[in-house]
C-alpha cells in the first residue's frame, strides 16, 4: 500500500482525515507534532507526508527543512495543510521545501488530486477505492 | 453550517454505532468537503441532511428519531463547553426563555456569520412556555432534540410537546413546555 505520514496536532481533524485516506486505499501513520514528523519521515519512510503547518515541539515549516535537508528523507513529498488561506503562506511552505500546498478546511477530492500528482495507487488499491466508491 | 456541529455529529455516530457506520455513510453520501469536517469549517446544512439520511438507512433507526437524538446529544456538549451559559438558569424554562436573547447573541460573538433559527416566546400563564420555532432550514427535530436535552438536563419535570406548523417540512414547528404544578 502506499503510505501517507500525516502530521496533525489535532486528534480529530488527523482521525478524520486518516480515516477518510483508508478508505481510499491508503496505508496511514501519523505524527502530533513536527518533531515526531521528522523521525517518522526517516523511521517509516512513507511515500508523502501532508504537513499541518502550526504544530507544537517543532513547526511545520521547520519539520519540513529538516526532512528536506535529510539526504535519507529529502525526496518524500510533502504537502503543506494551513488553515491560514493567504497567498504568503504558499510562498513561505514551498520556501521551506513543500511540494505542494492545501489549505484546510480540507476538501477530499481537491486533495486526492494533489496527492494522486505524487503517488499512484497499485491495482491493489485502485479496487479498494472503486469498492468504497 | 458550523463545523462543529459537523464533528460533534461524527462523534455521536462513532459512540452510538461504530467508526465503520461513520465510514461507510460518508462513503455512501455525496459531500463536497468529503467528510473531512473540522470545528473551525463551515459546510453546507444539505451534507449534514445527507448523513442523517445514510445513517437512517444503514440503522433502520427513523430521520426524525436520529436528528432529536442528535440535539439531545448536542445539549450535553453545549453544556460541557459552554457552562457560562448555565450559571443564570434556575431552570429548563428559565434557560429556554433566554435562548434567542441571550444564547443566540453569545453564539454570534463566537461564529458572526452562524445562520440561526429564529425563535418567539409566548407565556399564556405562568407554568407555561411556547416557543414557535422558524429556519430556512428543515431542523425543527433538532431544535426538538435541544430542547428535551435541555428538560433531561434540569430534571425539572416539565413536559414537553412539539406541533410541526410546516406540513411536515420541518422548518416551523411550536414547542409547549409546562412545569409540573
Amino acid at each position: 500500500l502506499a503510505k501517507i505520514l500525516i502530521v496533525e496536532d489535532n486528534e480529530m481533524n488527523r482521525d478524520m482525515l486518516s480515516r477518510r485516506l483508508i478508505r481510499k486505499g491508503y496505508a496511514v501513520v501519523m505524527a502530533d507534532n513536527g518533531l515526531k514528523g521528522v523521525e517518522m519521515a526517516a523511521s517509516e519512510k512513507p511515500d508523502l507526508i501532508l504537513m499541518d503547518m502550526s504544530l507544537p515541539v517543532m513547526d511545520g515549516w521547520d519539520a519540513t527543512r529538516t526532512i528536506k535537508n535529510d539526504p535519507a528523507t529529502a525526496a518524500i513529498p510533502v504537502i503543506a495543510l494551513t488553515a491560514h488561506a493567504m497567498a504568503s503562506d504558499r510562498e513561505k511552505s514551498l520556501a521551506a521545501g513543500c511540494d505542494d500546498y492545501d489549505t484546510k478546511p480540507i476538501e477530499l477530492d481537491r486533495l486526492l488530486t494533489k496527492i494522486s500528482r505524487f503517488i499512484t495507487l497499485d491495482n491493489n488499491q485502485q479496487a479498494q477505492m472503486r469498492g468504497a466508491a | 453550517m458550523k463545523g462543529v456541529v459537523f464533528t460533534e455529529f461524527t462523534e455521536m455516530v462513532q459512540e452510538k454505532f461504530s467508526a465503520d457506520i461513520l465510514d461507510d455513510i460518508i462513503d455512501a453520501c455525496d459531500l463536497k468537503s468529503g467528510g473531512v469536517y473540522t470545528a473551525v469549517g463551515t459546510y453546507d446544512h444539505d451534507e449534514i441532511l445527507q448523513l442523517v439520511d445514510q445513517l437512517s438507512t444503514k440503522t433502520g433507526v427513523p430521520v426524525g428519531a436520529l436528528v432529536r437524538a442528535f440535539g439531545e446529544y448536542l445539549f450535553s456538549v453545549f453544556h460541557r463547553s459552554y457552562p457560562q451559559f448555565f450559571t443564570r438558569s434556575q431552570g429548563s424554562l428559565d434557560f429556554l426563555s433566554g435562548v434567542h436573547d441571550y444564547i443566540h447573541v453569545e453564539v454570534r460573538k463566537l461564529y458572526p456569520d452562524a445562520e440561526l433559527p429564529a425563535f418567539s416566546y409566548s407565556r399564556p400563564d405562568a407554568r407555561t412556555l411556547v416557543m414557535e420555532y422558524k429556519s430556512t432550514r428543515p431542523l425543527a427535530a433538532l431544535a426538538e432534540g435541544l430542547i428535551q436535552g435541555c428538560i433531561a438536563h434540569f430534571k425539572d419535570g416539565v413536559s414537553f410537546t412539539a406541533e410541526d406548523l410546516s406540513g411536515g417540512a420541518g422548518t416551523n414547528a411550536r414547542f409547549t413546555m409546562v412545569k409540573p404544578a
